[in-house]
C-alpha cells in the first residue's frame, strides 16, 4: 500500500469482505452541535445509539428499509459518516444553513464522487474527487489553497515518478483535503472510538 | 472523738471517749454513739466535735516461719504459740500477720496500735537486746504454705520496734508488747497493698534476741490473739445523690410527663471519700394521691456501678408500667465497698403518657395537582398515608370518604370507609377505593387514622381531591384521499381513510371508534348510519387511520363522520361531525399528470411512447395528450369501439376530422404492456406500436396542428402508467423496441427464465420489494419433472439441470453384456458394457440386460453473515453449514431379464464417494451409507439421504471443489465372462480434454466451496435476519451460470437495467458513438449461445493491474469520466450519474481499450441502487474476482 492510499485503505480494513467497503459517504460540519446535525438530516433523535464504525460500515449502501449515520465529534467539527443522500447537495445545504459549514466526499458502486464544500446555505465548490480540475459552485477555486501535495486526477503523472494516480490515491487525497479543512483527519482512533448512530426511519437512500 | 480545735493544728486536739453500741429497734439496726457527757460539757471542749471511728480488729492469719522452714516442712499456721527474732545459732524467726482491715482508701489514719500478747524472752527487761520490730509485709504469702524461702518481702518503711522483753520471771506475766503502726495503716490508706505485718529482729545478727507470742489459735490457755486497732478521722464512705432525671420526658403544664413505659431514670451518685464505685438505687412506687392505679411500690433496681460524679442510669423493665400512670421514684447512692448509702432523694413525679401512633403523608394515588388541586385520574385511586407507631409495632390504617361538603350536585355525607391491616410501623398504608365508589367529577374528601393495639391516633385533617378521569382525545381529524374544493371537503374514493391523531393521558395504546351517516341534508341518498368501525392498539400519539370498506359508499353522497378514542371504560367525547362529499375521479376528469407547458409541437414529427396497464379493454382512455381549446391533435389511447388507437384531428374545431391508426387490436388486460406512436411529419405517416411491434401505420390526408397547452398524462384513463417517453422525433423501430424492453427484436416473453433470477421485483408486483435468496432448489420430483421437459441444454452432459445452488442428474442406465456385432468380420457377439442417458431411454440398438433409472439431486447452501449457519433453505434439511452438501439418491423403474435373474431376488448395491478436487482440502461423508437391496425391492426403498462436507486443511485464499460421485454394483449375475462385477456409475464420466486427474476431468457433479465474506459492509444493528445482505461462506456448482438479473421496471435501479439494455439491443446508441464497427458488448446471458455478445463478464481481481501498471479499476473509471465530462457535463447539476457498461468491476469495462463500453447519465438513486442489488447479487453466487458472470435485462 502507497502511503498515498492510506486512507482509503485504512477505511476498507473496517469491511472483512472479499470486496471491502463498496460505499462510502462522509459529511463534515462545523457550527450545529451533533444532534442539531442529526435532526437536520432527518434522523429520529430518539433512536440515538453507541456505535463503532466498524459495526455499520455498511451504513452507506442501504437501498431497503430504515437508513443511517453515524455521527460524532472530531475536533471542533462534527463527522457524519452516512449513505448518498447525506452527502448529497440538498443535505449539504440544509446542515450548513444559519452560517454553518460542511465539506463532503464519498464514493460508491459506480466509482469515485464528488467532493462539496457548502458554507452558509450554499455550495461553494464541488468538484468530482477525481478531476478537480471541473469545478464548479459560488466560488470554485475556494479550496485550492488546501490541494498542495495532492493528486486527484486519474490521468495525472502517468509517466511521473510517482506512477500513475490510482482510485484510492484519488479518495485518500481528498480526505486529506478535508483534513486541512477541518484540522482533524480521519484516523483510526476516530473510526474505532464510539460515536452516536441515528436512524432516519423509513427512509430510502436508493 | 475530737474537738474542732485540732484544725490545722492537730497537736493540740483534745480527745474524749465515746462508747458505741449496736441496738435493734422497729426491725431496724442502728449503731449507738455514747459520747463522754464531761467532755462535752467541758469548757475546754472547742465545737465541733466530732467523732472518730476507732476498730480493733482480730488477726485473720498468724504464722511463724523459721530460717528451718523449707517446702516440705513449712509454717505452721494453728501452733498457739508464735517467736519472732533470733537465736544464736543462727536461728531466725519471723511472725507473719493478717488482719481484716477495712477499706482504707480515703481515710485518714490518725492511730493504729499493734498488740501482742508475750510470755517469753531471752530475759526480762524493758530495753533487751535489738528489740522486736514491726514491719509492712509488700509480698503475698499463704498461711499454710509459707517457709524460709518463699517468706513475703517487707519495707521498713514506717517500721516500729518495741525493745521490752517478758519472761515469767517479770512483774507483770504475761504482759503485752505494743507497736505504733500508724505509718504503716496510712500507707495502706494512701493506696499501698495491704498484705499484713511481720514481727523480726531488726538485722536478724546472730544474738539471741527473741520474744515469744501466743497465737490466735491460743484460746484456752491466755486467750488473748494479736489485736490491730486502727483510729481513722472523719467518714470514709458518704454517698450523695443529686440531678434526679427520668428520659423521655417533656414539662407539661409544669408536670413531668414521661413518654415511654420504659423510661430511663438516672442521678448523680458521688462520695466524699473518693474513689470506689458507687451504684444508684432507684425506687418507683405509685403516686398515693393517684387513683384507679394501683399503690405501693412497684419496682425497685440498681444500676450498674459508675465512678463517683458519674451518672447512673436505670431503665425500667417493660411491663412495670402503663400507659396514664402517675408515679414517682426516687434514687439513692450507695457505696458497697464501704457499706454505706446516700439518703434517698425527694419523690419525684411523673404521668406515663405514651404518644399514639401517627398519620401523615397523604397521598391519592393516581393523582396530579393542577392549580392546586388534587385530581385523582382513576375511579378507584388508592388512598396512601404513612403511619408510626411508637412501640414500632405494625398497625391498621383506616380511612373514610365522604362528598365535598362544598360541592353540590353529587350527593353528601360518607361515600366509603376502608383500611389496610398490618401496615409495618413507619411504612405507607394504600388503601384501594373500591369500584363504584367514587364518579367522574366528584369533589371529596379523605382523612385517616392509624390504630395499634393499644391506641388510636386522631382522624387526619381532611385531604380533599377531585376525580377527573384522565381525557382521551381524538385530534386533526382528516379524511384520506381528500382537497378542499370551494370550502367542501371532497374525497375522490369510495373507500377512505379516515384519520386523527388520538392520545392517552399516560400513554396507553387506545381505540379508534368512527362512524358515517348521511349528511341529514342531503336529499335523495338515504339517511342514518352508514357505517362504524374501530381499530384497536392505536398508541398515543399515533394517528389512527380507518378505511371505509368497500360497498359502504356511493359517489356523489354527501356524508359526515366522527370519531372518538376509547380506553377501556374511558373514552373521549364524539368529535364534531365532519362534513365529506364523496366525488369519485371518473376517466377523464383528472389526469394523472400534467406539464407547466406544452411539450412537443404537436404538427412535427414526434414519438410518444409509455409504458400502461388497464384492468379494462374498452375504456375510453387518452394515454398521452396536449389538447387545444376544443380538439386534441392527436390521440394515443384506446376505445372501446376501435381497440388501441394512434388518431389524429383535423382543427382544434368542433366537428373536425379524425383519422390515424384504428387498429382494433384489443388491449391486454392487467398486465403492463408497451405502446408507442409515431408521427413521421415528412411523410405525414403515423404508426402504432404494441410491445415493440407495430400494429399498424397510416398516412394522414388532412394537415396536423400544434396544440400550445399543457400536456397531460393519463387523461380520461383508468389504471397504470409508467415511464412515458415523448420524443420530438421519429424513434426507429428498433430504439421502439428498446423502448419496449426487448432484445434483439425477440419478444421477451417467449424466452426461456434465465438460469438464475436475481428476483427482480417491482413496487407495483410486490408491496415488500427487498430481494429476498431463494436457493431454487431442487428435489426428487422437481428434478424428474425437469427431466421430462424437452430442453436445449447448451452442452451434452447427463445433467438434467444445474443451479448454483443445485444440481440434479435423472438417468437411464442400461447394461448389456453381448450384442451380435454385424459389422464385424465374423457377426460375433461382443462385449457392450453399460449405457446412460440423461433425458430418456435411447437403448433401441442394444437389447439391454438390465435398465433402471437414477435421480441424484444436490444442494448446497450459503452461509449466513457471520458462517455460524446458513440462509434457511425449505429442502428440509436443518442445522447446515455453510459448506455442507446434502445429496438425494433414488434408483427405480428397475426392467430385467428374467433369464439372469427370474424373480429379481439378487442384491444390488448403491455406493457413493466424495472426492476433495484441492490437495488442501477435505471431503467427507457425514452422513448416509451404502444400500443394498433386491432387485425387486428398489422401487420402493425411495430417496436415499447422504450429507457431506468440504473444508480446507490449507486456505490458499480460493475455493475448495467436492466431488461425489455414486454407483451401484450390479448382480453377479450380470458380470462379464471374466467374472467382473460390473459397475454401473450414475454420474457423468465422459472425460474431457486435458492432463489432469480424470477425477477432474470427469464432469462429476462438483461443488466448489469458500468460507469468505461478501456483500456490502457490516448491516445496521437490529436488522431482520432475513434482509441481512452478508454472507460467510457457502458452497456453488460451478458449472451453473451465475446470472445477473435487471428489471428495466425495477423502481429502484430500472434506469441502469434501460441502459443495459439499450448496449445489448442497439448497441449503435450507445455513447460514445460508434457504428463502424459496430460495439459488441459481451455479458448477454439472453445473447444467443456462442455468439460474442453472450461471452461472459469476468470479475476483476482486487488491485488487479493492467499491463501499463495502472489497476484496471482505475483505467475503467478514468475512462469513463473522460466520456462522462465530454458527453454528459451537467449531469450532476440533473441529479444524474454516469453509469458505464460493461461495469467497471470487470475485465471488459471501458478502461480495456477495445471500445466496447457505453456510457449514460442516468438517476444518480439508481445507479447507487442497482451497485447495492449487484454487490448482494456477488456476495450470493459468489461471484469474486476472476469469477464469470452474465447479465439478463427483463422487462
Amino acid at each position: 500500500m502507497a502511503d498515498r492510499e492510506h486512507l482509503y485503505e485504512l477505511l476498507c480494513s473496517y469491511d472483512e469482505a472479499e470486496d471491502p467497503l463498496p460505499a462510502f459517504y462522509a459529511v463534515w460540519c462545523q457550527g450545529p452541535e451533533e444532534k442539531e446535525v442529526a435532526r437536520r438530516l432527518g434522523a429520529d433523535l430518539g433512536s440515538a445509539t453507541a456505535a463503532r464504525f466498524a459495526d455499520c460500515a455498511g451504513i452507506a449502501m442501504n437501498v431497503y428499509g430504515d437508513r443511517a449515520f453515524l455521527a460524532g465529534r472530531a475536533g471542533t467539527w462534527i463527522a457524519v459518516i452516512g449513505d448518498r443522500v447525506c452527502a448529497s447537495d440538498a443535505a449539504l445545504r440544509v446542515i450548513s444553513s444559519g452560517g454553518a459549514k460542511a465539506i463532503s466526499m464519498g464514493w460508491g458502486t459506480s466509482g469515485p464522487g464528488v467532493l462539496t464544500y457548502a458554507s452558509d446555505g450554499e455550495i461553494i465548490t464541488q468538484f468530482k474527487i477525481t478531476n478537480p480540475r471541473v469545478c464548479s459552485g459560488a466560488d470554485p477555486g475556494a479550496l485550492d489553497s488546501y490541494m498542495t501535495g495532492l493528486r486527484f486526477a486519474l490521468n495525472d503523472d502517468q509517466e511521473g515518478a510517482l506512477g500513475p494516480v490510482e482510485v484510492a490515491e484519488s479518495i485518500t487525497s481528498s480526505l486529506v483535503l478535508i483534513g486541512r479543512v477541518t484540522g482533524v483527519e480521519i484516523s483510526r482512533r476516530w473510526l474505532n472510538a464510539s460515536h452516536t448512530l441515528y436512524v432516519i426511519p423509513e427512509g430510502d437512500a436508493g | 472523738m475530737s474537738d474542732g480545735a485540732g484544725k490545722d493544728r492537730p497537736a493540740s486536739i483534745n480527745r474524749g471517749e465515746a462508747d458505741t453500741d449496736v441496738v435493734t429497734k422497729g426491725g431496724r439496726t442502728e449503731l449507738l454513739v455514747k459520747p463522754d457527757q464531761a467532755f462535752l460539757a467541758d469548757a475546754g471542749t472547742m465545737y465541733p466535735v466530732r467523732v472518730a471511728a476507732a476498730v480493733t480488729l482480730p488477726v485473720n492469719a498468724d504464722v511463724e516461719v523459721t530460717s528451718d522452714n523449707d517446702a516440705d516442712f513449712p509454717g505452721d499456721p494453728t501452733t498457739a504459740y508464735m517467736m519472732a527474732g533470733t537465736r544464736t545459732g543462727g536461728f531466725k524467726h519471723r511472725v507473719h500477720l493478717k488482719f481484716d482491715t477495712p477499706n482504707l482508701t480515703g481515710s485518714t489514719v490518725t492511730d493504729a496500735k499493734l498488740s501482742m500478747n508475750t510470755i517469753d524472752a531471752q530475759s526480762c527487761g524493758a530495753a533487751l537486746a535489738n528489740g522486736i520490730q514491726v514491719a509492712r509485709l509488700t509480698g503475698a504469702w499463704d498461711p499454710g504454705n509459707v517457709y524460709w524461702a518463699n517468706k513475703p518481702a517487707f519495707t521498713t518503711e514506717d517500721a516500729s520496734t518495741n525493745f521490752k522483753g517478758v519472761t515469767m520471771d517479770c512483774a507483770t506475766w504475761p504482759d503485752s508488747m505494743e507497736w505504733n503502726v500508724t505509718g504503716i495503716a496510712q500507707d495502706w490508706a494512701a493506696g499501698a497493698a495491704d498484705h499484713g505485718l511481720v514481727l523480726k529482729s531488726p538485722g536478724e545478727a546472730n544474738v539471741n534476741n527473741y520474744r515469744v507470742f501466743t497465737s490466735a489459735e491460743n484460746t484456752d490457755e491466755f486467750g488473748s490473739p494479736p489485736k490491730l486497732t486502727l483510729t481513722t478521722s472523719g467518714p470514709a464512705s458518704a454517698p450523695t445523690v443529686s440531678a434526679p432525671a427520668i428520659s423521655p420526658a417533656q414539662t407539661v403544664n409544669g408536670a413531668t410527663v414521661t413518654t415511654s413505659l420504659t423510661p430511663q431514670l438516672a442521678a448523680t451518685v458521688a462520695d466524699t471519700a473518693g474513689g470506689g464505685s458507687l451504684t444508684g438505687e432507684f425506687e418507683v412506687e405509685h403516686d398515693p394521691s393517684a387513683t384507679g392505679q394501683g399503690s405501693g411500690q412497684i419496682w425497685t433496681g440498681a444500676s450498674q456501678a459508675v465512678t463517683s460524679g458519674g451518672q447512673a442510669t436505670l431503665g425500667v423493665p417493660a411491663g412495670r408500667l402503663a400507659d396514664g400512670w402517675k408515679i414517682r421514684w426516687r434514687v439513692r447512692a450507695a457505696n458497697a465497698a464501704a457499706s454505706t448509702t446516700s439518703a434517698w432523694s425527694d419523690w419525684q413525679k411523673a404521668t406515663v403518657d405514651v404518644p399514639n401512633p401517627t398519620v401523615g403523608a397523604f397521598q391519592v394515588t393516581p393523582s396530579q395537582v393542577v392549580d392546586g388541586v388534587t385530581v385523582a385520574t382513576s375511579l378507584t385511586p388508592a388512598l396512601r398515608a404513612t403511619v408510626t407507631d411508637p412501640a414500632a409495632q405494625p398497625l391498621r390504617a383506616e380511612a373514610e370518604i365522604e362528598h365535598d361538603p362544598a360541592a353540590t350536585g353529587q350527593g353528601t355525607g360518607q361515600i366509603w370507609t376502608g383500611s389496610a391491616d398490618n401496615v409495618p410501623a413507619g411504612g405507607q398504608a394504600s388503601i384501594a377505593v373500591p369500584a363504584d365508589k367514587l364518579a367522574d367529577g366528584w369533589k371529596v374528601r379523605w382523612r385517616a387514622r392509624a390504630v395499634s393495639a393499644t391506641a388510636t391516633s386522631a382522624w387526619s385533617d381532611w385531604q380533599s381531591f377531585t376525580v377527573s378521569l384522565p381525557k382521551l382525545t381524538a385530534t386533526g381529524l382528516t379524511v384520506t384521499p381528500s382537497k378542499v374544493v370551494d370550502g367542501v371537503t371532497v374525497t375522490d374514493t369510495l373507500t377512505p381513510a379516515l384519520q386523527a391523531t388520538l392520545t392517552h393521558p399516560t400513554g396507553q395504546a387506545l381505540r379508534a371508534e368512527a362512524e358515517i351517516e348521511h349528511d341529514p341534508a342531503a336529499t335523495g341518498q338515504g339517511t342514518g348510519q352508514i357505517w362504524a368501525g374501530g381499530v384497536d392498539g392505536v398508541a398515543s400519539g399515533a394517528q389512527a387511520s380507518l378505511t371505509v370498506p368497500g360497498g359502504k359508499l356511493a359517489d356523489g353522497w354527501k356524508v359526515r363522520w366522527r370519531l372518538r378514542a376509547v380506553a377501556g371504560d374511558a373514552s373521549s367525547a364524539w368529535s364534531d361531525w365532519q362534513q365529506v362529499t364523496v366525488d369519485v375521479v371518473q376517466p377523464g376528469e383528472e389526469p394523472l399528470a400534467q406539464t407547466a407547458g406544452p411539450v412537443i409541437r404537436t404538427d412535427q414529427s414526434f414519438t410518444a411512447a409509455a409504458w400502461v396497464r388497464w384492468s379494462d379493454k374498452d375504456g375510453d382512455y387518452t394515454i398521452i395528450e396536449q389538447k387545444g381549446a376544443q380538439q386534441a391533435p392527436f390521440k394515443l389511447g384506446n376505445s372501446a369501439e376501435h381497440g388501441l388507437e394512434f388518431t389524429f384531428t383535423s382543427a382544434d374545431v368542433a366537428g373536425a376530422t379524425v383519422e390515424g391508426v384504428l387498429s382494433g387490436v384489443e388491449a391486454p388486460v392487467g398486465q403492463w404492456f408497451h405502446i408507442a406512436g409515431v408521427y413521421d411529419a415528412t411523410t405525414k405517416t403515423v404508426t402504432l406500436y404494441l410491445n415493440g411491434a407495430v400494429v399498424n401505420s397510416a398516412v394522414l390526408s388532412s394537415s396536423t396542428w400544434n396544440a400550445d397547452a399543457p400536456m397531460t398524462l393519463g387523461s380520461r384513463m383508468r389504471g397504470d402508467l409508467d415511464d412515458t417517453q415523448i420524443h420530438q422525433a421519429v424513434l426507429s423501430p428498433v430504439q421502439i423496441r428498446t423502448l419496449a424492453g426487448l432484445a434483439n427484436g425477440e419478444a421477451q416473453a417467449a424466452r426461456s427464465a434465465p438460469a438464475v433470477a436475481n428476483s427482480p421485483m417491482t413496487a407495483l408486483d410486490n408491496p415488500d420489494p427487498f430481494p429476498y435468496f431463494d436457493y431454487d432448489h431442487y428435489t426428487v420430483d422437481s428434478c424428474r419433472k425437469e427431466s421430462e421437459k424437452e430442453s436445449d441444454k447448451d452442452d451434452d452432459s447427463i445433467w438434467t439441470a444445474v443451479r448454483p445452488y443445485g444440481g440434479c442428474i435423472v438417468a437411464w442406465h442400461g447394461v448389456s453384456q453381448w450384442e451380435p456385432d454385424w459389422d464385424g468380420p465374423s457377426g460375433k457377439k461382443k462385449r457392450v458394457g453399460t449405457y446412460s442417458d440423461g433425458k430418456s431411454i435411447q437403448i433401441s440398438e442394444v437389447q439391454s440386460d438390465i435398465t433402471f433409472r437414477s435421480t441424484m439431486v444436490v444442494n448446497t447452501y450459503l452461509g449466513n453473515a457471520n458462517g455460524t449457519g446458513v440462509v434457511p433453505s425449505k429442502d428440509g434439511v436443518t442445522g447446515q453449514q455453510p459448506r455442507y452438501i446434502s445429496m438425494w439418491m433414488a434408483i427405480d423403474k428397475i426392467d430385467y431379464d428374467g433369464i439372469f435373474t427370474p424373480n429379481g431376488l439378487h442384491r444390488m448395491t448403491l455406493e457413493v464417494t466424495s472426492t476433495a478436487g484441492e490437495p488442501s482440502s477435505t471431503c467427507l461423508t457425514e452422513f448416509g451409507q451404502n444400500k443394498t437391496a433386491l432387485l425387486k425391492e428398489w422401487d420402493d426403498v425411495g430417496s436415499l439421504f447422504y450429507s457431506f462436507e468440504s473444508y480446507p486443511t490449507q486456505d490458499f485464499g480460493r475455493g475448495q471443489a467436492c466431488s461425489i460421485r455414486p454407483w451401484v454394483t450390479l448382480p453377479t449375475v450380470f458380470q462379464d465372462g471374466s467374472g467382473t462385477a460390473t459397475h454401473v456409475p450414475l454420474w457423468d464420466r465422459k472425460v474431457t480434454a486435458g492432463t489432469g486427474s480424470i477425477l477432474k476431468r470427469d464432469n462429476a457433479l462438483t461443488v466448489r466451496c469458500d468460507s469468505k465474506k461478501f456483500g456490502p459492509g457490516a448491516p445496521l444493528p437490529n436488522t431482520p435476519p432475513e434482509k441481512v445482505v452478508n454472507y460467510k461462506g457457502a458452497c456453488i456448482f460451478p458449472k451453473a451460470a451465475r446470472v445477473y438479473t435487471m428489471s428495466m421496471s425495477h423502481v429502484r435501479m430500472g434506469e441502469v437495467a434501460k441502459h443495459v439494455n439499450t448496449a445489448f439491443t442497439t448497441p449503435d446508441l450507445t455513447i460514445p458513438t460508434r457504428t463502424n464497427p459496430s460495439k459488441v458488448f459481451p455479458g448477454n446471458w439472453n445473447a444467443q449461445p456462442g455468439s460474442p455478445q453472450r461471452v461472459r463478464l469476468e470479475r476483476l481481481y482486487k488491485g488487479a493491474k493492467a499491463p501499463d501498471g495502472r489497476t484496471w479499476y482505475s483505467k475503467n473509471v478514468a475512462e469513463k469520466e473522460r466520456i462522462c465530462e465530454q458527453a454528459f457535463p451537467n449531469a450532476a447539476a440533473q441529479g444524474k450519474e454516469c453509469d458505464e457498461f460493461p461495469f467497471a468491476v470487470t475485465y471488459e469495462g471501458a478502461g480495456k481499450g477495445d471500445g466496447n463500453y457505453s456510457i449514460l447519465a442516468l438517476d444518480s438513486s439508481h445507479n447507487s441502487s442497482e451497485g447495492w442489488h449487484r454487490v448482494v447479487f456477488f456476495a450470493r453466487y459468489r461471484v469474486g474476482g476472476g469469477n464469470p458472470f452474465w447479465v439478463s435485462v427483463q422487462p
